[in-house]
Parts: structure tokens; sequence; C-alpha cells
């Protein structure tokens, strides 16, 4: 069905795309064609956002404001924030340890890709398909149901440079802990850590100023408030003028830093891959 | 009584198979053990850092919730370890391995249950625990005999519910042994949201985790009954039990229509 589709497309094509293009693209063939998974997820968000609205809610009602926080800026912060986490998607992440379990990882390295760059190229296509879903739904519901609020043009184009980084920091992360997974046969649990440790340090589930102030500051000097509290903030207004662009530079810093250390991380991966067989 | 003991002797047996070929994999473990602890830390800082800022949510104090937080852990724990077997149904059935469960001379739920044994589970029962022990004494809780056997009866009873639910939505396979297994996932997850005050999340959701997937039995009603909470509905602490036998009821007629349904994979 898939590869028929593919098929079917490349004949359409007369001038073959550059091969990273068509990675994405048949990334987000793919992720189109698990319309029940996606739906589910759909599903899932809207749960947990309910879930974290009436929590905030129900704490607000009772205190007004916290550290800056009051309902409406607290539902802007709940929604863009879920909506930002939401763009990489756990479903890619599990397909890269399966191709590691199960020895199609070898086809992977005879492929002549470049293996990072083509995982970074598959994530963007299933991201651009969950942030078209999953972006609208969360985009209306908080718009018309909820009572979030809007940036400025110029506040939101900045905005949309910093999801972009805050996706390949995100993205970086997981890949990392994929490296990992080639070490143990048990990766479930490598990816259950790094959810709960980017969900709370990232900013996914309360705003980085709540921490008490020791964990803030390791939060501070870790990548993960960089994927998700860093383009929300910025959404917010929190950060302006000199604040925003170092902002921004941080995370540039992280998606170098983070490249390199995947880089330097692949090549005793492989070697333990080959002593494990496939 | 005879029957009963034979199968508990066949379930501790198989369980242990499991468990021999877990140890196996020392990294793997550790690795497991570390990442479950991480997990627990980051919900127990969310706690905090929440109530670092306010003295109470709806009445309810920073003990009480890590009270009830180590009451829907435990069980939660429990069901990873002794009844997590039903998420290799989907492997089994798309494989046709259940096949040979049908041959066996034991009944098959049983060889189900004891298919995997998650060993993260019992970092969260320490978890739990120390949680539950620490926030009750903080508290003053004072335990008499009824207390401590009512906690023991309600910890089984929500390791039932979470391993039973678990089993009906794991027959899915029955009929769509190809799925990913999100529809599995997204249900089990409610018992994130299970783990605090559940009157919290407003009329749908609260709905839904009473009477749809009734994981508010596990930690939510029973914990009020332990913290003598004022509350009208905390009577319904001591009915986890009667739950667990409904939802047993519901997950039996799924089980036995999926078994008619099933059709071997046919290799």
């Amino acid at each position: 069905m898939l590869s028929q589709t593919s098929l079917q497309i490349a004949k359409i094509r007369p001038v073959p795309l550059p091969k990273y293009a068509s990675l994405v693209l048949a990334s987000m063939e793919r992720a189109i064609a698990y319309r029940k998974s996606t739906l589910l997820n759909l599903a899932a968000n809207a749960v947990w956002i309910t879930a974290l609205y009436y929590f905030w809610s129900a704490i607000l009602s009772e205190y007004t404001i916290i550290d800056g926080y009051d309902w409406t800026k607290m539902q802007t912060y709940v929604v863009v924030s879920y909506g930002v986490n939401a763009l990489f998607s756990l479903q890619f992440e599990l397909q890269m340890f399966r191709a590691i379990r199960n020895g199609e990882i070898a086809l992977d390295l005879i492929r002549p890709y470049d293996y990072q760059t083509s995982h970074l190229a598959k994530a963007t296509g299933a991201a651009l398909v969950d942030g078209v879903f999953v972006g609208a739904t969360i985009a209306s519901v908080g718009v018309f149901i909820m009572d979030i609020y809007l940036p400025a043009p110029g506040t939101a184009a900045v905005f949309l440079v910093s999801i972009v980084l805050g996706f390949l920091i995100k993205f970086l992360i997981s890949y990392i802990t994929g490296l990992f997974c080639f070490w143990t046969v048990s990766s479930m649990g490598l990816v259950r850590t790094r959810i709960a440790v980017t969900n709370l340090l990232s900013g996914a589930l309360i705003p980085i100023e709540f921490f008490p102030s020791g964990l803030q500051s390791i939060a501070e000097f870790s990548p993960f408030p960089a994927a998700v509290y860093t383009p929300v903030s910025i959404y917010l207004g929190n950060l302006a003028g000199g604040d925003l662009w170092t902002a921004i530079g941080v995370q540039v810093i992280w998606v170098i830093a983070l490249w390199y250390v995947a880089r330097l991380l692949w090549k005793p991966a492989v070697r333990v891959l080959v002593v494990q067989g496939g | 009584m005879h029957y009963f003991l034979r199968h508990t002797r066949l379930y501790v047996k198989l369980l242990f198979l499991h468990l021999r070929s877990h140890l196996e994999y020392n990294l793997d473990f550790l690795i497991g053990a570390l990442s479950s602890l991480l997990g627990q830390a980051a919900s127990l800082i969310f706690i905090w850092a929440v109530f670092s800022r306010i003295p109470k949510v709806q009445g309810w104090t920073i003990w009480e919730v890590a009270f009830l937080y180590g009451m829907a852990t435990i069980p939660r724990g429990m069901a990873e370890v002794f009844m997590n077997g039903s998420w290799a149904m989907r492997r089994l059935v798309s494989s046709g391995d259940f096949d040979r469960l049908l041959l066996r001379p034991v009944p098959i739920i049983l060889q189900i249950v004891t298919q995997r044994f998650n060993v993260t589970g019992l970092t969260d029962i320490a978890v739990g625990a120390s949680v539950l022990g620490v926030s009750a004494s903080h508290l003053g809780i004072s335990w008499n005999l009824i207390d401590c056997v009512f906690l023991l009866v309600v910890l089984v009873c929500g390791m039932g519910i979470i391993g039973v639910v678990n089993i009906a939505t794991n027959s899915l396979a029955f009929w769509h042994p190809d799925d990913t297994g999100a529809f599995q996932v997204f249900v089990v997850r409610f018992m994130n949201l299970a783990q605090y005050p559940v009157t919290i999340y407003g009329q749908v959701l609260q709905i839904f985790l009473c009477w749809i997937v009734p994981y508010a039995f596990v930690g939510y009603f029973p914990a009020l009954v332990l913290l003598r909470k004022n509350i009208d509905h905390a009577w319904l602490g001591w009915f986890s039990p009667v739950v667990l036998i409904g939802v047993s009821l519901i997950t039996s007629l799924i089980w036995r229509r999926g078994l008619r349904h099933y059709e071997s994979a046919g290799h």
C-alpha cells in the first residue's frame, strides 16, 4: 500500500528529489497512513490538556496569581507548551528502537545515507504531519474553547524560529537516547526515562520558574528547557530585547553541541552493535 | 482448594521462569531500575514544585497528595510484576504462537498473565511504599488493625483492576493483532492521572476515571478512607473489591468472545 503510493509519486515526479527530501516525504506518507495512531495521539493530547487545564484552574481559582502567572497566562502556557511538545511523536522514536532490536538497522547502515541525517529527515516528515494535525487542533481548542492570547506578529516570527530550534534539540536528545539503546536489549526503560526527564526539565508540565531554586539552576544548565520552555517563553512575551536573542543563541549552541555529541557517540555505538551481531 | 493450590503453584513457577530470563541481563536490570526511579523522581518533583508555591490544592496538602501517590504507585508496580503478561498478546496472536498456549494443559489466562515480568515494577513498589510510609508518618496516621487489613486488600484490588483492564484492552489483539498497541497505551496512561486527587480534573475526566476505566478505585477512593477525609463520596473507598469483580466479569466476557474469534495466524 505504502510502497505503491511511493511508486506512483516517483512516476509523476520527473526530476528526482534530493535524497534526504525524499526521506522526509516518505516519512510524511507513513505518518498519514497510520491515521488511527495519529487520531489516538490527538485524543491523548486532548486528555492531557484537559487534565492540566482543570488542574491549574483549580489552583489559580484559589490563588489567582503565582509567580506572575494568572489564569489567562497559565492557560496559554499549558496550550502552547503542549503544542510545542507534541511536535515529536513517540511513535517515531520507538520505530528507531525497533530497527535496532530486530536487526533492520543492518539495512539502514548499508544505505547510502548518513545515519544521523536520515533520521533527522524522517523525524522532520513525522513532525510536519503531527504539526499540522496536532497544531491545528490545539490551536483551535486554545483560541475558541479556552482563552489563550496570541503573540504580536514580530514575536510570532521569532517563536516559529525558536520552535524549529526546539524541535532539533528534542530530536537530538532522543536520537542520543536511541544510540544508547545500542548497548542494551530492553530500550523501553531508556525511552521512559528520557520522556520523564524531558517532560519535567523542558517545562512541558510546569513552568521552570516554579521549580525550587536548586532544580531551576540544574534545568538552566541542561539542554531540556531550550526544547520547550524557550519557545513558550517567547510566545508569552517573557523574553524581550537582548534576552530574546540570547535565548535563541543558547538554542543554536545546544543544537550544534548535541549534533557533535551524537556524532562522537556514533562510532562506539556501532562497534557495540557489531559485537551483538545486529 | 486443591485446584486453587495447583494453579497458584503453576503461576509462581511460570512467573519465576520469566524472572530468571530477565536477570540474565544485569545491565538491563540496572537501566530499568534507574529509569523507573527517574520517572518517579520526576513526578515527585512535580508535586514538590507545585506545593512549594501554594499550601493546599482543593483542600489537599502536600503530604496527603504524596500519600495518595504512594497508594496508587504500589499497585501499579505490583501489576507490572505480577500481571504484566497481557502486553505480549499482540505478538503471540500475530505470530501464531498463541496456538501453543491453547495446546497446553494449563489455563490460557494463567499462561498469558505470566508471559512477562517487568522488573522495574519492583522499584515502583519500593518508591511507592517509601512515599506512603514517609507521608503517613508526617500526617500522623495511627494505623489500627482494620486500617492495615484494608490497606493490604485495596493494594491487591488495585493491582487487580490495573491488570484486568490491561487484559481487556489487550484482548483487542484477537480482532486486530497487527495494531500498534496505541489504544492499550492510551488507556493505561490514564493511571498517570489517577495518582492525584481525581476531583481536580473536571467532570468528564472524573466520570471516565470512576465509571468507565475505574482507576479512581485503585488509589483515590481508598486513600480517602485512610486519610479520614470528610468528603461525601469517601465511602466508595470500601468498594474497590466490588469494582474489581465487576471489571473482571466484563473482561471475561470480552476475553471469551475474543477466544471464539481467534483464528490461527495460519503458518
